[in-house]
């Protein structure tokens, strides 16, 4: 386009074209950007300090997480709007549950993974939830939301249920049990990508039968395919490597021996046995710990400190970072003796430590969130040599090596979240500066406009009380009615006719919006059907009926009906059936067939 | 609209609706309007939507279609119900006034899609049982020949099979029937059962379609059953929504008792609810290949009322459920495309109280009680055959 702007007489349009060009090919240059999760791995400890504020961060960085999986390559990327939808699951159940619903139901016959995403999250977020309504929805989440832990929680809880709950006359616990724990069957025979699930344990079936349902017989799990490499990892060490390990090694006093010590650990070969006396931690630990002590003694805080920063560098970005946890506990034990110098210094301890454990799994190079306690413990002990060491450990970072800043900016606002550097300033200040510090910088290299089609978030503002998330939570389940298969199909009316008898309020309500989108005269029939088997002639909810009033004029016969007839069961006016204009070909054939 | 289109939409209309049109009577013009309708909705975004879904549900190089209502089956539904919702106006603009009501109700009724044979189906599944009599527990293994990676390791047909293959009858009459060890229904008598296990012609490695199918089921006879039948007789299956009265007006309960006493009969039906039977009625939600129940006669002899509220397939008399048909499905397999995932091994059984089976031991006199019993596997075209 610059080219034909320039040929065109026109150099400033030219200009403009090239530039952005430039900015999109710098953007997004076929690599990965994996910097957005430094923006949505933090929003739950925002939450925690201020869910408002946080909500409408997880909103502004919506866009975002869909540009990056639609505009880079997608390695290690093409999964951020999932991992933004499990946020909103995390964040604002109602919400979440309310958009995937409205999601599936804009495209009905379309199944959508973003939507799954939400809805296993759900499941395994809303632990407070009605039973029976999570229940439901763990009925249509089918095979892909078995999770033994879970679910055997859940039908604890549906045991639970008091001996006066509408589920327990109405008989559905048996029915929930059965239709929960039949997933288990649907379990790949032979390898079938990612299809696998946990097996049926003793557990799930005890629990299925304490509700009256038949249980899955127990099941073994399947041999772990890493384990021949574990075995190959474990293979018996020659006898000097074994003498090696079973000897401590000598180390010299001071500053000198605790970097020899690290140094001697960090020699330890990968398949030797991390039990022998030499690889010992607590041994280790030890070294380190009373080496401090002697160099705090004989040469002040500050030398003491600075060879904390020496070993915590010793260690490097794959050595045994968690044992300066450990060291700074022990300084802690001390403190008595001299509270000055060894808070300071157990402060340095547990920051270093909160730096240098490797979180998220290890995939993060800089802390991650994993061990806040460890900065909530340090800024308890010394704020000012917290913060200190924390700023320290992050400008290292950045003046560092590649890739060594991942996790920074979560870090520090999942720390800030969970407690400020300067105690003085309210608590999610400095939190929500970072990341929107963060933000700026990151939006600015995703360019563009995302394409997030029916599922635009909205924030929630203030709490939400949980008799309306459990509606939204029985939306969803309804709106399942949308996905192709025929399995989740069934499984939804399930779910319907066990919520009509058993929570009539929030399957009514969830069926209003669900009869209102353009699902077709199929399954639109076939939720109208289970209504009127599952109502009877119980009072309808306002919007129930102001929709079956409206369907009942639809032009589709079947679905016409059966809303007239719930209706009508229910004692209210029906209206008279509209006069659909007759196909040509209808009218022509009658008309024939009628001729004398 | 091409006339590829118009092809389409009336081998789709006669595919999905022509069933349920004939069972309606082929009301005249019906089929010819709702080709037309289908046939403009494919020309218009059916066809995008339903690429979609299959791109969405099958891998690329799949060449069998997902268990699924696509937007091929929707489209014929929607034109269905959107061409009769003309009815009574083709017929007013004929000459001949209709009470609006009763007529679209009545219309509905022959036309509509019923979905309470599948919702009743989904909520008689249950986790497979494990249940079954001595001679059959090698078919525990769900399809053990679907694993297997070559010539050599290649369990067909499953050891067992043959050694009772040429059997009728399980030796020891009533006592060969199976109970259910634990749970709920612990020490009820399982009274039919019938399973197959399937699997697909897939290639690395090369394999045909096979299947091997069991069914069991409970025969009241003097004499050997006949040889190469299955131990069922069949029913509809409103038999279990519906009192046996309105399925047999003219029966009462003390002929069919001395029925039960003098005659030859199998106590177990296969029903048109299950997709196999040839008078099943399609639905766009699916159904199980196979819908088992007791036969009327027991049904009177025992007398059992369909279970009141929410179930799945139940009849109870004053002590509650007394005879139940559970359904299961599962073990997941591929023709070597990784999709579709299609249940290797799906199942009914039928299992009656304790004490309501000694009612049926007495009635029918204990010696003349035999477990009927059948086992066959097919493999290449025979069992791909059966195949959805």
């Amino acid at each position: 386009m610059a080219r034909v702007s320039l040929a065109a007489g026109d150099p400033a349009e030219a200009r403009r074209c090239w530039n952005r060009a430039a900015r999109y090919m710098a953007a997004y240059g076929s690599h990965k950007d994996s910097t957005i999760h430094e923006l949505l791995d933090p929003l739950p400890n925002l939450a925690a300090a201020d869910p408002d504020q946080a909500r409408t961060r997880l909103a502004r960085v919506q866009p975002l997480a869909y540009l990056v999986a639609q505009r880079t390559d997608g390695r290690s990327t093409s999964a951020t709007p999932h991992d933004w939808w499990r946020r909103l699951a995390d964040l604002d159940p109602h919400a979440a549950a309310d958009l995937a619903a409205d999601v599936l139901l804009a495209e009905p016959g379309l199944p959508d993974g973003l939507v799954d995403a939400a809805h296993l999250q759900l499941l395994a977020v809303q632990a407070t939830a009605d039973p029976v309504v999570l229940a439901a929805l763990r009925v249509t989440a089918g095979p892909g939301g078995r999770h033994l832990d879970r679910d055997v929680a859940l039908l604890d809880r549906l045991a639970a249920l008091a001996p006066d709950d509408p589920a327990h006359a109405a008989g559905v616990l048996p029915l929930l049990a059965n239709a929960l724990s039949a997933t288990y069957d649907d379990q790949p025979l032979i390898y079938a990508s990612d299809a696998d699930g946990p097996e049926p344990t003793t557990v799930l079936r005890d629990a299925a039968h304490r509700l009256g349902g038949d249980g899955p017989p127990p099941r073994t799990p399947k041999p772990d395919s890493n384990s021949s490499s574990e075995r190959r990892a474990r293979a018996p060490a020659d006898i000097a490597t074994f003498l090696h390990a079973q000897q401590r090694p000598a180390l010299p006093p001071g500053a000198v021996g605790a970097v020899a010590a690290v140094r001697d650990h960090g020699s330890k070969p990968y398949n030797d046995d991390p039990d022998a006396p030499r690889w010992s931690a607590e041994a280790l630990t030890n070294a380190i710990g009373w080496r401090l002590m002697q160099v705090a003694a004989d040469n002040g805080a500050d030398a003491a400190a600075q060879l904390l920063y020496r070993v915590a560098d010793e260690f490097g970005a794959l050595g045994a970072t968690a044992l300066l946890a450990d060291v700074g506990a022990g300084l802690e034990l001390r403190r008595d003796t001299d509270p000055g110098t060894f808070d300071r210094l157990a402060s340095v301890a547990h920051t270093l430590a909160f730096a240098k454990i490797r979180g998220g799994g290890g995939r993060l190079t800089f802390a991650g969130r994993d061990r806040l306690d460890l900065w909530q413990r340090a800024q308890a002990l010394d704020a000012a040599a917290a913060a200190a060491t924390l700023a320290d450990q992050v400008a290292s970072a950045v003046a560092g090596r590649r890739y060594g800043t991942i996790g920074v900016t979560q870090a520090l606002v999942a720390a800030f979240a969970a407690r400020p550097p300067d105690p003085t300033r309210p608590a999610p200040a400095d939190a929500l500066a970072c990341w929107d510090a963060a933000f700026a910088v990151i939006a600015h290299r995703l360019p563009g406009t995302a394409d997030i089609g029916p599922g635009t978030y909205e924030p929630t503002t203030g709490p939400v009380v949980q008799c309306n998330i459990d509606i939204a939570l029985s939306r969803l389940a309804l709106a399942t009615l949308a996905m192709p298969e025929r399995a989740d199909r069934r499984r939804t009316l399930v779910a319907a006719t066990v919520m009509l008898a058993a929570r009539p309020a929030e399957a009514q309500a969830a069926a209003a919006r669900v009869l209102a989108a353009d699902l077709g005269a199929g399954p639109l029939t076939w939720l109208l059907r289970v209504l009127s088997d599952g109502l009877r002639d119980a009072p309808l909810a306002d919007d129930l009926a102001a929709q079956l009033v409206t369907l009942a004029r639809s032009d589709l016969l079947s679905v016409r009906v059966e809303a007239a007839n719930v209706l009508a069961a229910a004692g209210l006016p029906v209206p008279d059936p509209p006069a659909t204009l007759a196909h040509p070909a209808l009218a022509c054939a009658i008309a024939a067939e009628d001729l004398p | 609209m091409s006339p590829d289109h118009r092809a389409f939409a009336s081998s789709l209309v006669d595919e999905h609706l022509g069933p349920r049109l004939e069972a309606a009577g082929n009301p005249a013009g019906l089929r010819e309007a709702a080709v037309d309708l289908a046939a403009a909705a494919f020309a218009g975004d059916a066809d995008g939507l339903m690429r979609a879904q299959l791109r969405h549900l099958l891998h690329p190089s799949s060449s069998r279609l997902p268990d699924a209502y696509l937007a091929d089956e929707a489209v014929a539904e929607d034109v269905l119900q959107r061409a009769a919702a003309g009815l009574r106006s083709a017929l007013a603009r004929a000459g001949t006034l209709v009470d609006a009501r009763s007529f679209e109700r009545a219309a509905a009724a022959r036309l509509r899609d019923d979905p309470r044979l599948a919702v009743r189906a989904e909520l008689a599944r249950v986790p497979r049982p494990l249940t079954r009599p001595k001679p059959l527990r090698w078919s525990i293994e769900p399809a053990p020949w679907a694993g297997g990676r070559g010539p050599d390791d290649d369990p067909w047909p499953p050891a067992g099979v043959d050694a009772v293959a040429a059997m009728r009858c399980l030796p020891d009459g009533a006592a060969a029937l199976a109970r259910v060890d634990d749970g709920p229904r612990a020490g009820w008598t399982q009274i039919g059962m019938i399973e197959r296990h399937q699997t697909p012609a897939r290639r690395y490695p090369d394999r045909p379609a096979r299947q091997v199918l069991i069914a069991v089921g409970l025969e009241v006879t003097d004499t050997e059953p006949p040889a190469d039948s299955l131990p069922f007789a069949w029913s509809p299956w409103q038999l279990w929504t519906l009192p046996w009265r309105r399925l047999d007006p003219t029966g009462d309960a003390d002929t069919v008792a001395h029925q039960l006493a003098t005659g030859t009969w199998p106590a177990v039906a296969l029903t048109d609810g299950g997709w196999t039977d040839p008078n099943y009625e399609r639905t766009g939600l699916g159904s199980p290949p196979y819908v088992l129940a007791p036969v009327l006669a027991v049904v009177a002899a025992l007398e059992l009322e369909p279970t009141r509220g929410v179930c799945g397939f139940s009849l109870s008399d004053g002590d509650g459920p007394g005879l139940v048909c559970r359904q299961w499905r599962g073990h997941l397999v591929h023709d070597g495309n990784y999709q579709p995932l299609t249940p290797a091994v799906e199942g009914a059984d039928l299992l009656v109280r304790p004490d309501l089976f000694a009612r049926l031991r007495d009635t029918a006199g204990d010696a003349r009680i035999h477990t009927g019993f059948s086992v066959n596997h097919r493999t290449g075209g025979e069992a791909a055959a059966d195949e959805d």
